[in-house]
């Protein structure tokens, strides 16, 4: 049998023992305890007949945490209690404690059911100076529990370190023994998750073509979106950590131009030299803002750089059987279009809008669970590799979803263009702004897919297809809120919708510059 | 004891196991030319590179797997659980009519690049004319690469890019001769085409090569699995110089209310422009005398005279049609 474990930690004074002592007198008053401590603070722990303690100093831990782990072991052996509470150094790096409690040895006698991160009002303030071992016990905790009532909003950089985390003011104690008691997810939950999932998709496969819908389709269609857009993903994510973990922290907000026009001049070159589409453009973008550049520019660079990179220009060449006025256009409405949006987060700043606000430049990595890494030039490269994989898997699962609700919506593309011919221009142009959201392409061919539309449709509608669609679809919106507040990406969104939809229709009504398809 | 402070970190297992079967699965599916129900070949390279880096991660990944950790997120892992889901076992390409994403639904020109009737609107000025054949040199060039399907890679590709902008280049002069002739029409375009001088040189060649199955003694035309696109702009581009050949092709049945008001079937292939969210049908519309007992979406081989409608759409007068095979790349791709 293995006896269950709850580790508590936090900074040192956050109070660790007066808790572990509150919950021993309270909820804890009926079961034989064993507190395993790795420090001693001014706060005694009240022992008694039922309450054990087993204590292990810093040089121990520091000589042999293995030998640690044996006699925790050996202890269990003797005498088994109901549960054992482990009271965690809070300057020790949390690995050094799963290296202790998680080895295979160890776990045959004994399992980690929850792990609570404490903490204090005061500690709260300090807590971007503590350091790596503070910011690994974050990331690995389960909850955190704040001995003040009342200061949730404060609590909220803990997120920032742990999207997970679950916070609990002392106002809501009681639902933090609730939770201490309740069982997680077992990991074996998820294997079945997978095997349910597997089942569903063979059943709807084999059944639902019977019902007359076409799963096939969707299918192919899915995968034909979802495979050219990953490549690119990836070669964004790359990118952006190559940004993050090579770039020293305050490079580029140095080089880049505090001049508001420089910048936003320098925003649209950088995304000229940037030869990707936007589904790598998004990470890159999100790169930017954490590095500390300016809003505007970062916009602009983000908006413009899908529109008007050589490849983009290349395949519009193609499509558009070299016509250069159409470029021309493209490019010209594309820029003037990513500026404004961009200008326009100078004249009304947003409120923070990444939701992983207030990280410190240090800790770059989010992966504050791994070792303090030395730095050779194969740990930076690993750590690069690593920084891309979750940020991929973070981006991902937007992009995933934007697909899917873009595939279901193909079918009702065809009716809808045939539908725009009948339509003035400013609708027809709405239609086609709408269409381009909803379609999602790739920018980097989807001007052969505006020009097979470019019979039926006036081309003032076709070029704002062109426009509005790399700067905004279902799947970019989808990866932006992987990284910003809903808010946040409602207020780009709705920007760049007017700042298009003005642009194209004022350039329609002035005549076209005299492009004829 | 090795396994001192060793424990299983089940997160690294489960991404580093998803990697590396995500990165096979994408290995065999582009290697096996599967992708092509997909993607165009020009994600070929990229398609490669993402398993590569699938692979390169997973060994990153597998060193951490005996790194004990507390923490386990799993359901990440679905980004990469889904897709591996349906590559393992895709279900069977749909067939063609299903597949059909028509942007250009007018009266039926089943086009090659945009509705002809609009491109014959277009004839009057010359220099969107003189565009439209730059266009055409281009696509002979471009097929030209002795089978364009068959390009390896991006790369290819962009050779074949490379020669269109030099026909493109050569525009100049080129429009020069085609205002002076403009009054003799269109059959006069090869004639002037060669009148543009050495540098037309290479595109004529490239052009004959790509348009092979041509007879013109017996006036037939056998369209090859590998030309069919670039036939089809040849024949979309210069009706009148094939007025009555005898053109034999090869395509699925395809039907709707619109077709069958005005003739029997459609002989065409999809065409692929970005990926399998925009295919569009490129062919003939077909008239038969007899009965046609082929269903929707056979393969079938069409042999008839061959006619432009005034919208612009190709016509074959069938004289026969018979069970064809379907080709080896079911898709052509144009861009």
């Amino acid at each position: 049998m293995k006896t269950p474990a709850w580790i508590i930690t936090g900074l040192l004074d956050s109070g660790k023992t007066t808790v572990i002592n509150e919950m021993i007198e309270e909820e804890l008053s009926e079961q034989e305890i064993l507190v395993i401590q790795f420090e001693t603070g001014e706060v005694e722990l009240k022992e008694s007949l039922r309450v054990k303690k087993l204590v292990f100093t810093k040089k121990q831990l520091e000589r042999s945490p293995f030998l640690i782990a044996g006699m925790i072991v050996k202890r269990l052996e003797k005498k088994r209690p109901d549960l054992i509470l482990v009271e965690w150094n809070g300057m020790e790096h949390f690995h050094k404690l799963e290296e202790i409690f998680l080895e295979f040895y160890v776990k045959t006698a004994l399992s980690i059911e929850k792990i609570v991160y404490i903490a204090a009002a005061a500690g709260l303030s300090m807590l971007p100076a503590a350091g790596p071992a503070a910011f690994s016990q974050i990331a690995g905790s389960d909850c955190a529990y704040i001995r003040d009532p009342d200061i949730e909003k404060e609590a909220g950089i803990l997120t920032g370190y742990n999207p997970d985390i679950r916070i609990f003011t002392s106002g809501k104690r009681d639902r933090l023994i609730q939770r201490l008691f309740s069982f997680g997810i077992q990991p074996g939950f998820w294997f079945l998750a997978v095997a349910v999932t597997a089942m569903i998709y063979i059943a709807a496969a084999a059944l639902l073509p019977g019902f007359g819908i076409p799963v096939g389709r969707y299918i192919s269609i899915f995968l034909g979106v979802f495979l050219q857009a990953v490549p690119f993903l990836a070669a964004g994510v790359i990118l952006s950590s190559v940004i993050q973990v090579y770039l020293p922290p305050d490079w580029i907000r140095r080089k880049f131009p505090q001049n508001a026009v420089a910048g936003q001049f320098f925003a649209v070159i950088a995304g000229f030299c940037l030869p990707v589409c936007d589904c790598a453009s998004i990470p890159v973008f999100k790169g930017l803002i954490k590095k500390g550049v300016s809003m505007p520019a970062a916009v602009t660079f983000m908006l413009v750089s899908p529109v008007i990179n050589p490849v983009v220009i290349l395949s519009t060449w193609y499509a558009f059987n070299g016509n250069y006025k159409m470029i021309a256009a493209r490019c010209g409405l594309g820029i003037l279009c990513a500026v404004i949006c961009g200008v326009s987060f100078y004249i009304k700043p947003p409120k923070a809008g990444l939701t992983v606000a207030g990280v410190p430049e240090a800790s770059v990595c989010g992966e504050y669970d791994l070792l303090p890494v030395k730095n050779t030039r194969f740990s930076r490269f690993s750590m690069m590799l690593r920084h891309a994989q979750n940020e991929f898997f973070i981006v991902g699962k937007f992009l995933l979803a934007g697909i899917i609700i873009s595939t279901l919506f193909q079918d009702m593309i065809p009716s809808a263009v045939s539908a725009g011919g009948e339509l003035p221009s400013w609708a027809a142009l709405l239609l086609m702004m709408i269409l381009a959201f909803v379609l999602s392409l790739c920018s980097s061919s989807d001007a052969v897919v505006a020009r097979s539309m470019a019979g039926r449709l006036p081309a003032g509608s076709i070029l704002g297809f062109l426009v509005f669609g790399p700067m905004m679809d279902i799947k970019n919106v989808g990866m932006l809120l992987s990284g910003f507040k809903p808010g946040f990406v409602a207020r780009l969104f709705v920007t760049v919708f007017f700042v298009c939809f003005l642009a194209v229709w004022l350039f329609m009504t002035w005549g076209m510059g005299g492009i004829r398809l | 004891m090795k396994l001192k402070g060793k424990g299983i970190n089940l997160q690294a297992l489960v991404e580093s196991g998803s990697y590396l079967i995500f990165s096979l699965l994408l290995y065999r599916l582009t290697a096996s030319g599967r992708y092509l129900y997909y993607v165009t070949p020009r994600m070929k390279p990229y398609l490669y590179g993402l398993s590569f880096l699938m692979l390169l991660w997973a060994v990153v990944e597998a060193r951490h797997i005996l790194t004990p950790r507390y923490k386990a997120r799993l359901s990440r892992t679905f980004v990469l659980i889904f897709p591996i889901l349906l590559l393992l076992s895709p279900p069977p390409p749909p067939d063609g009519s299903s597949m059909v994403r028509n942007f250009d639904h007018t009266g039926f020109s089943l086009s090659t690049k945009t509705s002809l009737a609009d491109r014959a609107g277009n004839r009057d000025s010359a220099g969107a004319y003189g565009r439209e054949n730059g266009y055409q040199d281009s696509g002979g060039a471009y097929s030209g690469e002795a089978g364009y399907q068959d390009s390896e890679d991006a790369y290819g590709r962009e050779d074949g890019y490379q020669d269109s902008e030099d026909a493109y280049g050569r525009e100049d002069d080129y429009r020069d001769t085609e205002n002076d002739g403009e009054d003799s029409g269109d059959s006069e375009g090869g004639s002037s085409q060669e009148a543009g001088g050495a540098g037309q040189d290479g595109s004529e060649k490239n052009e004959k090569i790509s348009l092979k199955g041509l007879d013109e003694k017996a006036k037939t035309i056998t369209i090859a699995d590998e030309d069919y696109y670039a036939w089809m702009v040849e024949l979309g581009t210069n009706p009148d110089r094939y007025k009555d050949y005898t053109v034999s092709a090869k395509g699925f049945i395809y039907r709707d209310s619109e077709i069958e008001k005005r003739c029997n079937f459609a002989l065409v292939r999809l065409s692929m422009w970005c990926c399998a969210a925009d295919m569009s049908p490129v062919g003939f519309l077909v008239d038969y005398d007899g009965k046609v007992t082929f269903e929707k979406n056979e393969w079938v081989v069409v042999t008839g005279s061959f006619e432009v409608n005034k919208d612009g759409s190709l016509h074959l007068k069938a004289k026969s049609i018979e069970a064809g095979k379907k080709p080896e790349e079911e898709y052509i791709y144009p861009f």
